[in-house]
This record gives structure tokens, sequence and C-alpha cells, in this order.
């Protein structure tokens, strides 16, 4: 399928067409470092002076070439069509080829940028567990409890997070066999059926 | 055995004397004394039958009688024992019948009552799933992912504590749970 780029899109890429392929190479790198990093506007002013050009049709080259690459991760584009889709462009040969090559390299971190932003809770990272007897309390002496501690690792983009929390033998054993069950749902037929004909 | 702090013991001897306080009076006297530790109220302990007991002393034995039965429990003092302390209180056997008798009735509620306050973390009493295939979204075309929503409840106000994980992930997660079921089993054995 290609890619349907805005006119707006074409006029800031045009300005990439009179550059040589190692500065296009250079502003496919930045465009691909500010979608993981965050943009760095000081790059721009350094980058225009350099090429005795003005900082905003700069800004607005790498810009296009972000959302370029970010509409082709998001439609999941093949090779050859954001190839193809790069045509209209008019560049050079070797330009359409290096910008398909660096497309290539970087979609995967490019996709797994683009997850962190669709709404999400926190991810599940790790979950520690120690058993504990609670024998005696200021108010209760002699006691035979047993209690167990989970401390459950979460991560949420950048920020990781953790949360203690207690449970008793009987509901330890009850959780683990209702997530045992949520687990063999996956392998049913149904779910097979969808993930097999929903695409 | 020292349980009783000097206030107590002196209030208790004063059971000693059935003219302070009679037997009737007393039993009733202790009965709402366990009735209060149990969570009930009592605005004039004893009722009608400790009206004729003189207030002030009848407030120092109810004291004395409710911290008794608390030590008692939270000890778990046997049936020996306690008759020690009760001698060293003065009382008549029928008095000390009466006491062991309602607090052998008691003393599981007791400590059950007393095993409820202390330090607690947020106890996890329930947990739901979800399993979700995702299509797209708006950053994202053809996602085509499967993903869990686990939420897990606690005995506390607090919202439940709600993630994501994937089928590896939750596989991880049950295996760690499954470890520590593992665990408790061999204590248990023990």
């Amino acid at each position: 399928m290609l890619l349907k780029l805005s006119s707006e899109n074409i006029e800031h890429l045009s300005f990439l067409r009179e550059l040589d392929d190692d500065i296009v190479q250079e502003f496919a790198s930045l465009a691909i470092q500010f979608l993981t990093n965050g943009i760095k506007s000081k790059i721009f002013r350094v980058a225009a002076q350099k090429l005795a050009a003005d900082p905003k049709v700069v800004e607005d080259a790498v810009m296009g070439l972000m959302q370029l690459f970010s509409e082709a991760a998001k439609h999941k584009t093949k090779a050859e069509d954001f190839h193809n889709s790069l045509l209209t462009l008019q560049f050079k040969d070797s330009t359409v080829e290096l910008l398909r090559q660096v497309f290539v390299d970087h979609n995967n971190t490019t996709r797994a940028t683009l997850a962190q932003c669709s709404p999400t809770l926190p991810t599940y990272e790790d979950l520690e567990w120690r058993l504990d007897v609670k024998v005696a309390t200021r108010s209760l002496h002699q006691q035979i409890e047993p209690r167990i501690l989970l401390k459950l690792h979460t991560k949420n983009g950048d920020h990781n997070d953790s949360k203690l929390l207690q449970t008793d033998p009987v509901n330890l054993i009850n959780m683990t066999r209702v997530l045992e069950e949520a687990l063999n749902e996956m392998k049913t037929k149904h779910v097979r059926r969808v993930l097999r004909n929903i695409t | 055995m020292d349980i009783l702090s000097a206030d107590n013991l002196r209030a208790l001897r004063l059971c000693g004397d059935d003219d302070v306080i009679s037997d009737d009076a007393f039993n009733a006297l202790i009965s709402d004394a366990c009735s209060v530790i149990l969570g009930g109220e009592a605005d004039h302990p004893g009722g009608k039958i400790c009206a004729s007991v003189d207030q002030r002393a009848l407030k120092e034995i109810f004291t004395g009688v409710m911290c008794l039965l608390l030590e008692a429990g939270k000890l778990d003092i046997d049936e020996d024992q306690l008759n020690l302390v009760l001698d060293d209180c003065n009382f008549s056997s029928s008095k000390k019948r009466s006491f062991v008798s309602v607090f052998n009735e008691n003393r599981s509620k007791i400590r059950e009552h007393l095993g409820n306050i202390g330090v607690q973390l947020p106890t996890l009493v329930d947990v739901k799933w979800r399993l979700d295939y995702n299509l797209k979204n708006s950053s994202l075309h053809k996602v085509n992912e499967l993903k869990y929503t686990i939420s897990l409840k606690e005995n506390s106000s607090n919202e439940p504590v709600e993630f994501h994980c994937s089928k590896e992930e939750l596989q991880d997660l049950v295996s760690k749970l499954r470890e520590a079921c593992k665990a408790l089993e061999r204590a248990s054995q023990v």
C-alpha cells in the first residue's frame, strides 16, 4: 500500500532535493533520533548556518522526514511500497535508496516508540515474593499466621513503579489458579479462530 | 505472673469482698466486659444488678476485668496460670469459676479480635483478567497483538492495581506464583 503524503509534507521535503546524499543521510539520522529521544531545536540553527539556509526550512525538512518515517511505520509499509511512494518527490535515485535503507533499518524502533503513544496501562515487569509467618504482635502473642508478601514491578513508558502487597495462602492459591485459567484461554479454538481470520 | 498493673490489681482485689460486689453483679459485669471487647457497647456496665454497687468501685473493677481479659487473651494463658492470678486478686471460688468459664468461652473470639489489630499492608483479595486482541490504535496500525489486562483487588478502598501483560509476561508471573505456592506447601509439611 503506497503512502499518502500531504502537500504540506511534500513541500517540506522538497528542500532535500538539492542536497548531497551525505547531508540527506544526516538529516534522516536526525529525524530517527528526534523520533526516539525528542527534538533539539539548537541543531536546526547549527545545520542552517552550515548550509547557509533558513533555519525554518531546515526544521520543516527534518520534521517532514519524521512525518514520513512515522507514517510508514504506522501503516507497516513494505520497503518496496515506501520506495515507490518516494518517486513522486522527484528525488535522485541514490537519495530514494538511502531513505529506504534508513526506513528499513529503523522501522522496528520507530514502531516501538509509536506503541508507547497509544493509551495503555502500566506493563508488567517482574514479581518478587516472600513467605513470612506472623508469630506475634504487640496486641497478640503466640500466633502462627502465614503471610505472603508480593512486590509487583510495572513500567509505564520511562517511569518504573513498584507496589507492595500482601496476601494469605488461600488468596495466593486462588490467584494462581485464576491466572492459569487466563493463560489456557489463549489456546482455545475461539481465540485461534479470531487470530486466523481477523488481520 | 505479673500481667496486671498495680492499679488494676488493687481494683480487682475489691472483688474479694462480697459486700462490695455480689456474685450476680460480678457475673453481669464480666459478661458486659466481654461484649465490649468484642465490639459491643455498654452504657451501664452490669446493668440494674450493679446499681447498688458503689459506682466508683464499679468503674475501677470494670476496667480491671477488661484489662485482665485482654491480657489473658493476648498471652493465651492456660487455666492454671489464670487461677493463680485470680488467687492473687483474692477472688472467691465462685467468682473464680465464673471468670474462668466466661474467659474460656470467649478466648478464641478475644484472640481473633486482638489479631486484627496491628500493622497491615493492603491485602490482595481478588484477581480479574481480560484478554484483548489489539488490531490498531491512533498511533499504530496493524498491531495484531493479544494482550492481557490484569486487575488485582485489595481489601482497602484503594483503586485496584491494574496492568497489561503479554502471554510471555503472564507465563512469567504465573510461574513465580507457582513457586510461591510450592514453597508454601513445603513449609506447611514441615
